[in-house]
């Protein structure tokens, strides 16, 4: 336990037996069974929501969370939270509250579901649907047991909802439902299970989500009623009250550790789609006093055209995803956590768009920015404990159309989620083959990628010299090629592409993204690379030859939707790596001899970005060589850390590009 | 064009910034005089905050209304009675 800070004027670990008794009802023993059985009530409607639900974005790739919420209209708290795609997790309990709070609690029964899926009520983006069931306990609303899950399709003019460049408002996305009553006394409520299914291109997938999300607050509700009955309703509110002062504690604690003073940070969006050559400007203010703190993100661009502005709720997610993470990532997050820190969106910003604008791309986009500023302010604030960028785009290409495989066609709609890696930190390398930091989802594994979808995958791997050099470094890239075996609908929602992930305290910066199609069947693949010679470029920047130019070059957008591809197209991503922590040639050389012998650095990469050489014939570092080399090195500080991002024919066969 | 509370047209400035009021008061904690009211999301969802500049202390914490357009969206129904469905 981390509860050491002072709260009022007596901290929990200051309180006696007999204080902590009288302040929350119970003893301290208890109180942590209540605390940890509610996190367990979560992972039980977590699972049950993964094992039942129809999608494979659901069942696979866990874009959902779960949450037991405590409290009335206004004061409606989130208790405990588990497992999840933080975006969900951390807008929940704004969300949650807005849905109560319109609804009113005086309108609830027992059996009662609510559902809503309107960014503009503290949510995401349309595609997440919120539930909401009250649990009554002796006749009142005591708790309330939700979930918030992406649905694949929610209509709109383009398969999935990811309209890049081509949707300014929200109406053009889909449909938007505010909070409505979904089950009533436990039956469902035929009117808006209809809103949904029919607004959606796949109404069987929705259908059995939306029942599985049902379930899965039964499931909450079933083991909320036990503690009820075990404990007596008393004794668990004091146990929520502890729950919620504890996450608060430490979150002061952590915030006390953190040095006074404003720290300021900004970063840039590549564009919106629609003017592709401007970038986009996030900025940051982290305000540190004593145990409080304030985000204010002053300075910010306006809302852009393109559906990548953010709502507040998503932008408050990824703000304080990225400052929990950064400031006390151990505590189990819950309301108390939030209590010390204030977020400051400027209305009609990128951080807090002005209805009616869209905002579909916004979950992966903007809520990722908000998050890097975040990160960079508070590197200054505290580099020991900071991180070089993560890919911070969880780029998304998104097929759909008609699968004909079965003879018997059927709509079908993959969102198919990129992983990359995170940057390097202080004390480790980069984590390798993760989603960005806000996202936390899983990935389909092909098999049933392949069985649930008309494509097939065939290349995924590391990118050799990829990763942001650093003392330590960042994880390396990664690259996808999936083919499609019927025609398909495609768009890109996607980041970093004009601009690769930053790195911290002299480490290097990691390539940016990009996205190719493939025209010829028989292409080579090695560590992760083809030939620039077999790529059509498509989005990324490009020299006139066509070759990734992250310095320099032309930007072609990372934003589209509405393109149509026929069947046996391949498309190719190659996602970002995560940034360098530190300067690279303080980099221990056996780590760098680890990283050639795992193909994750040439020994080209090793001399040039390391200073370390590796001899040519055999797995050992030429000490006296690299001793020599890193004094040049060293001599020329202005020498700038570079990777290379394309290999030729040649390199496929003499491992030098020609 | 504004219709507050459903539809705003994008902004004409490049970047935005909040305004924080200042407020002849003084901070109860650290007995500043650079206290400022402004639009905030809190813990407890949009708020408008009145706080000290110098140590961040909350002095009050003011419900949002539709007026400053904080939060921005407010649906037209707020106001109505519900029925059973909603």
């Amino acid at each position: 336990m981390t509860d050491t800070a002072v709260v009022g004027s007596r901290s929990i670990r200051e309180l006696s037996d007999a204080e902590f008794a009288l302040r929350y009802r119970c003893d301290r023993i208890t109180a942590e069974i209540i605390r940890n059985a509610m996190v367990m009530a979560v992972r039980h409607m977590t699972n049950a929501l993964q094992r039942s639900s129809f999608s494979p974005i659901i069942r696979d790739q866990r874009d959902m969370a779960c949450g037991i919420f405590e409290g009335a209209a206004e004061n409606v708290d989130v208790v405990a939270l588990a497992e999840g795609c933080m975006l969900h997790i951390a807008t929940a309990p704004y969300n949650v509250r807005e849905v109560v709070k319109e609804y009113g609690n005086e309108n609830l029964r027992p059996g009662d579901v609510i559902c809503c899926n309107d960014p503009y009520r503290g949510g995401n983006h349309i595609l997440d649907v919120t539930l909401v069931r009250p649990v009554f306990v002796n006749g009142k609303p005591e708790f309330f047991t939700a979930n918030r899950a992406h649905h694949n399709d929610m209509g709109g003019s383009n398969p999935g909802g990811w309209n890049g460049g081509s949707v300014s408002t929200i109406y053009q996305e889909g449909l938007r439902v505010g909070p409505t009553l979904l089950y009533a006394d436990d039956r469902p409520v035929r009117s808006t299970f209809n809103l949904f299914l029919d607004n959606t291109r796949l109404p069987h997938n929705s259908l059995g989500d939306l029942r599985a999300q049902y379930g899965a607050c039964v499931v909450g509700e079933r083991l909320l009623h036990g503690l009820v009955e075990k404990y007596g309703l008393d004794v668990v509110k004091g146990a929520v009250e502890y729950v919620l002062d504890h996450g608060e504690q430490s979150m002061r604690a952590a915030i006390a550790a953190m040095p006074d003073g404003d720290f300021e940070f900004e970063d840039y969006l590549d564009d919106d789609g629609f003017e592709t050559d401007k970038h986009i400007r996030y900025r940051c203010r982290a305000m540190i006093r004593g145990d409080r703190a304030e985000l204010d993100f002053s300075g910010t661009e306006r809302q852009c055209e393109g559906n990548i502005s953010g709502v507040w709720s998503i932008n408050a997610s990824g703000a304080m995803i990225a400052f929990k993470m950064v400031v006390d990532p151990w505590t189990p997050l819950n309301a108390g956590a939030f209590r010390p820190v204030d977020l400051v969106f400027p209305a009609g910003s990128m951080t807090n768009c002005l209805p009616p604008t869209s905002h579909a791309a916004s979950n992966v986009v903007s809520s990722e920015r908000t998050a890097s500023v975040v990160y960079g302010a508070l590197a200054k604030a505290a580099p020991e404990r900071a991180f070089a960028e993560n890919l911070s785009s969880t780029g998304i290409v998104c097929w759909g159309g008609e699968d004909t495989r079965s003879g018997t066609p059927a709509p079908f709609v993959n969102m198919q989620l990129s992983f990359g890696s995170w940057g390097g930190t202080a004390a480790s390398d980069g984590l390798p083959y993760c989603l960005s930091v806000v996202g936390n989802c899983s990935e389909i594994p092909v098999e049933i990628l392949e069985i649930e979808y008309p494509f097939i995958c065939l290349d995924k791997e590391f990118m050799i010299d990829t990763a942001g050099p650093g003392r330590f470094r960042g994880g390396p890239g990664i690259t996808y090629t999936n083919r499609a075996l019927v025609d398909c609908e495609v768009s890109l929602s996607c980041d970093r592409m004009r601009y690769g992930p930053w790195g911290l305290e002299g480490g290097g910066a990691s390539l940016p993204q990009a996205l190719y199609e493939i025209e010829e069947d028989d292409v080579p693949y090695r560590l992760g690379w083809s030939p620039v010679e077999s790529l059509r470029p498509i989005s990324g920047r490009f020299d006139e030859h066509g070759r990734a130019d992250p310095r320099g070059g032309v930007y072609k957008t990372s934003k589209w939707s509405h393109r149509h591809l026929p069947a046996g197209t391949t498309l190719r991503i190659t996602n970002a790596a995560g940034g360098g922590y530190g300067d690279p040639r303080e980099r221990e050389p056996w780590r760098v001899l680890e990283d050639v012998r795992n193909e994750l650095v040439s020994r080209e990469g090793a001399r040039r970005n390391y200073g370390v050489v590796v001899k040519d014939d055999a797995w050992e570092v030429d000490e006296a060589a690299t001793a020599r080399l890193r004094v040049r090195l060293a001599n020329d500080r202005a020498s700038t850390l570079e990777l290379d991002a394309w290999r030729d024919a040649s390199w496929f066969e003499t491992g030098s590009r020609g | 064009m504004i219709l507050k509370g459903i539809y705003y047209s994008r902004p004409t400035e490049q970047y935005l910034a909040v305004e924080r009021a200042a407020v002849a008061e003084r901070c109860p904690e650290c007995g500043g005089d650079d206290v400022r009211r402004y639009p905030a999301f809190t813990s407890s969802g949009p708020k408008f905050v009145v706080k000290c500049q110098r140590c961040l202390a909350l002095v009050r914490q003011e419900e949002p209304n539709i007026e400053e357009a904080h939060p921005p969206f407010w649906p037209l129904t707020r106001q109505w009675d519900c029925t059973r469905a909603g």
